[in-house]
């Protein structure tokens, strides 16, 4: 009997010590700094521009993209990826703005002893902060800190972290160096630039630039915003300003190996945007298609997904005004034709008379209305309202902070086929996210119907694009067949009958499955890439996300 | 008897009790949030947790669960498949993870046994050698590795079961990790009936069977394996533990939609609910097969019985 006490003592204890270590531990800083500095002040380092430069300098990111990754990914030639905005002249961004990233080793040698006089340091230590719920950042950031170790002579430790531990450090700027990542929400650089603009996401607050920021208020709300030509060079001169200025330091660009099967095709990869499985063709007996997924379907509630998989899925079942064509272009879907005023500021939409949700109510402009005012509910919370916010639509903030009636936020049913949408400010890339998700339709009547139910079950979900949700095992497997009642079904009939999408999170599993013919899509952890390469269906895409280094010059302890 | 499994269900009550706190703890203590997204600003990171009650404090979010989860609610889901009720989560894959680990405790339980005795009774003969090489193997080489062999050489190589589960083929996609599980127990059960049965065919009363004529089949399928099963049975709690903690890796490779797969998720998203509600599950059925062990104990021991009733 004893003996648990003394337990229960030690435990009791250990708790109070884990406690005011945690007290002791943040009043360090204070009596630290009181001391004469026998070291470097960390933060100073990383706030010296020579010492971000020759660190920036001296990573060989071909190397990084060819030798380690070797699943498609290319070497960052800025902080915007390639291949996911075009400019008002049609051409790729990148192409406009050019290639900012230099390696350099003899240089990078020169600005770090410039960086030691001015810091009057001998050398420099540094901790590289990366996460592990996938293996690239760990193999990345591995040759970074050779190159840094062998280029400068640095030396570099590794601090590996669950994401959301790595998340919750760079929130909280307890880490020095951070390897992190974007996706882009929509076909604009505005979705990589706003990151640093001041005090817009946690983790990005450890850099300010005044220049910067002026070159975007230009640019999205002020003089520039109406003028495509001028805004998209206020965009390409920020760009150049923060790596000029080393605010962050850009890698390397995501790229996906897979194992298609060859007898598939027109499966559409968007770099911004929800990869389309809408037009698919099989050339195989049973016109099916078997997809494996690493991520499991989070929820079929547009409004509230916030994952690549859900939003494939509900682009099957639901659809947009628009959706993006094989060059991410926005062409007709639910909406036959539309109008944009000649100040940008109002959108008319004409919806298809012949389309009607599967229970056969005929789609009507109300449909958009009230799904689009739910987006912005602040009662719902949706994680993806900010949308309609940064394409600029009347009073969404306003709405979204419970400020103002949902009813004032900027759209309207003209008639049951109109639906016209006000904004404040013009936005280009406007339409090209009519294709996503989360401006879907949802009928009101049938919402009501089903209200906390909604979207959870198959008798809980409506339908109006080419394919409708037959077969829900949870944790495993979601079967969609083609809709009878889509307005093209015609047009549709050509293309896979049934999609599975099975979850499977081996990716090696996976494969096998693949080489057996019971899976035509799989996609390909890197450690598989060497394994099958020489496949006849192996391919690489490119993807949108930007991987960084964010140098944190404000360290908190 | 009745008294001493009363006085058993409580403590397992109780035990439970214990256990759902110290996990709404150590979730406390978990690092980060179920808004991982990094578009997510602070201030709307914080109108979520309102939204959710996780901006309440510790004392009062527990005792909220905990009287929720009398009422037989375990909340929603944040993160995997937002805003449903996690009771509803629960049912599928559960169900699927009790068949796949029954199957799997019962097959290299049979096996065992059967192994273990043939090794005892062929003391010092290859059946023997067998017995040890199979039980180092069981023992040393994780689950997840005899599923990625069985999934590379029974499913690819020869094709004889899927590589991936399929609901319309579902007791053929429990082989593979049927297998993948048993062979832990197997190596664990074929060592200890091995250990004891050479114990017990050495014992007097044994010979004294033997002096009366008794078949040999009789002898030891009445008389010594009820001995053995004794020791066997106290090591069934332990070797739960290694089924369910394998059950996590091998429903991976097989792509079985269990528990296992759904908790590891959770944890790694921080879906607090579904967490708890999975970390529950486990706990719930270890303390569930301890009380039944117990009570297995009683019948097949008299003396302990007999014991117990005393006390």
């Amino acid at each position: 009997m004893n003996y648990r006490k003394t337990l229960a003592a030690a435990l009791a204890l250990a708790m109070l010590a884990g406690c005011s270590g945690g007290t002791s531990a943040a009043s360090t800083p204070a009596s630290s700094a009181a001391e004469p500095a026998s070291t470097v002040d960390v933060s100073a380092q990383y706030k010296n521009l020579n010492f971000r430069k020759a660190l920036s300098l001296s990573i060989d990111r071909n190397q990084i993209a060819e030798l380690v990754l070797k699943d498609g990914s290319i070497a960052a030639e800025g902080f915007i990826p390639k291949d996911f905005a075009y400019g008002p002249d049609g051409k790729d961004y990148r192409e406009t703005a050019g290639n900012l990233i230099e390696y350099d080793v003899a240089k990078a040698k020169e600005l770090l002893e410039e960086a030691k006089k001015e810091l009057g340091v001998d050398n420099f230590s540094v901790e590289l902060l990366y996460e592990t719920d996938s293996e690239a950042p760990g193999k990345v950031c591995a040759a970074i800190q050779q190159m840094w170790q062998d280029n400068l002579g640095i030396n570099v430790t590794l601090v590996s972290k669950t994401k959301k531990e790595r998340l919750a450090l760079m929130n909280a700027l307890t880490y020095e160096i951070g390897l992190t990542r974007w996706g882009p929400d929509y076909a604009d650089p505005q979705t990589y630039l706003d990151l640093f603009y001041s005090h817009s996401s946690g983790y990005n607050n450890y850099y300010f630039n005044d220049e910067y920021d002026a070159l975007l208020d230009k640019a999205e709300t002020g003089e520039d915003a109406a003028d495509p030509e001028k805004r998209w060079a206020d965009m390409v001169a920020a760009e150049k300003v923060i790596i000029d200025d080393m605010g962050l330091i850009p890698v390397f660009q995501n790229g996906s190996a897979m194992l298609i099967n060859p007898a598939v095709s027109g499966i559409e990869f968007h770099n911004a945007g929800v990869d389309s499985y809408r037009e698919v063709t099989v050339n195989k007996d049973d016109k099916t298609l078997n997809v494996a997924i690493n991520a499991d379907l989070n929820t079929m509630d547009h409004h509230v997904a916030t994952d690549g998989g859900s939003f494939i899925m509900q682009s099957l079942c639901i659809g947009g005004l628009a959706k993006l064509d094989e060059n991410a272009q926005p062409v007709e879907d639910l909406a036959e034709s539309w109008e944009i005023s000649d100040d940008g500021l109002e959108y008319t939409f004409h919806l298809r008379k012949d389309a009607k949700w599967s229970n056969g109510t005929p789609l009507t402009a109300n449909d958009f209305v009230f799904a689009w005012r739910r987006l912005d509910d602040p009662e719902l919370q949706s994680e993806y309202a900010f949308i309609l916010d940064t394409i600029h639509v009347k009073n969404a903030k306003a709405c979204q902070e419970g400020e103002l009636p949902l009813e004032e936020l900027g759209v309207k049913a003209v008639d049951d086929n109109t639906f016209v949408v006000t904004l404040d400010i013009p936005c280009g890339f406007a339409l090209g996210l009519m294709a996503f998700p989360s401006f879907f339709p949802l009928n009101e009547e049938f919402f009501n119907a089903h209200k906390d139910t909604y979207a959870q079950s198959l008798d809980d979900l409506l339908y109006i694009g080419p394919y409708v949700f037959s077969n829900w095992e949870e944790n495993h497997e979601y079967t969609f067949t083609k809709n009878p009642n889509y307005w093209d079904a015609a047009n549709q009939a050509k293309y896979a009958d049934e999609i599975v999408f099975t979850f499977v999170s081996e990716a090696q599993s996976a494969a096998l499955s693949y080489q057996q013919g019971n899976t035509d899509v799989v996609t390909l952890t890197g450690d598989l890439v060497d394994q099958y390469k020489s496949d006849p269906g192996f391919v690489t895409r490119l993807q949108g996300y930007a991987w960084r280094l964010n140098l944190n010059q404000m360290i908190k302890e | 008897m009745s008294k001493y499994i009363l006085k058993r269900v409580l403590i397992s009550i109780l035990t439970l009790s214990a256990i759902i706190f110290v996990l709404f703890l150590m979730l406390d203590f978990m690092p980060g949030s179920p808004f991982n997204d990094e578009k997510l600003t602070a201030a709307q990171k914080a109108l979520l947790y309102t939204k959710y009650g996780l901006d309440k404090p510790f004392f009062v979010r527990f005792l909220k669960y905990l009287t929720a989860m009398l009422k037989g609610d375990l909340g929603n889901s944040y993160v995997l498949n937002k805003n449903k009720a996690v009771a509803d989560m629960l049912k599928g894959p559960l169900g699927v993870s009790i068949r796949v680990g029954a199957l799997g405790m019962l097959l290299g339980t049979v096996i065992g046994l059967g192994l273990g005795i043939a090794a005892a009774l062929k003391h010092n003969s290859w059946v023997d050698t067998l017995c040890s090489v199979v039980s180092i193997l069981g023992v040393s080489v994780p689950a997840y590795v005899f599923a990625l062999l069985l999934a590379y050489f029974v499913g690819f190589k020869l094709g004889w079961i899927p590589i991936l589960y399929n609901s319309k083929k579902v007791m053929a996609s429990f082989v593979g990790p049927m297998i993948a599980l048993a062979m832990s127990p197997m190596a664990n059960v074929s060592r200890f009936t091995r250990a004891e049965m050479i114990d017990v065919l050495g014992s007097d009363y044994i010979l004294l069977v033997q002096a009366k004529g008794v078949r040999q089949k009789d002898l030891i399928m009445k008389h010594a394996l009820r001995n053995t099963l004794i020791p066997i049975i106290t090591i069934m709690g332990p070797i739960l533990v290694n089924l369910l903690t394998g059950s996590m890796v091998v429903e991976k490779v097989f792509g079985v939609p269990g528990i296992g797969t759904m908790m590891v998720t959770a944890i790694q998203s921080n879906d607090y609910n579904v967490t708890i509600a999975c970390a529950f599950v486990y706990s719930a059925m270890y303390i569930v097969m301890m009380l039944i062990i117990d009570i297995m104990y009683g019948i097949i021991d008299p003396r302990i019985r007999v014991a117990k009733e005393g006390s």
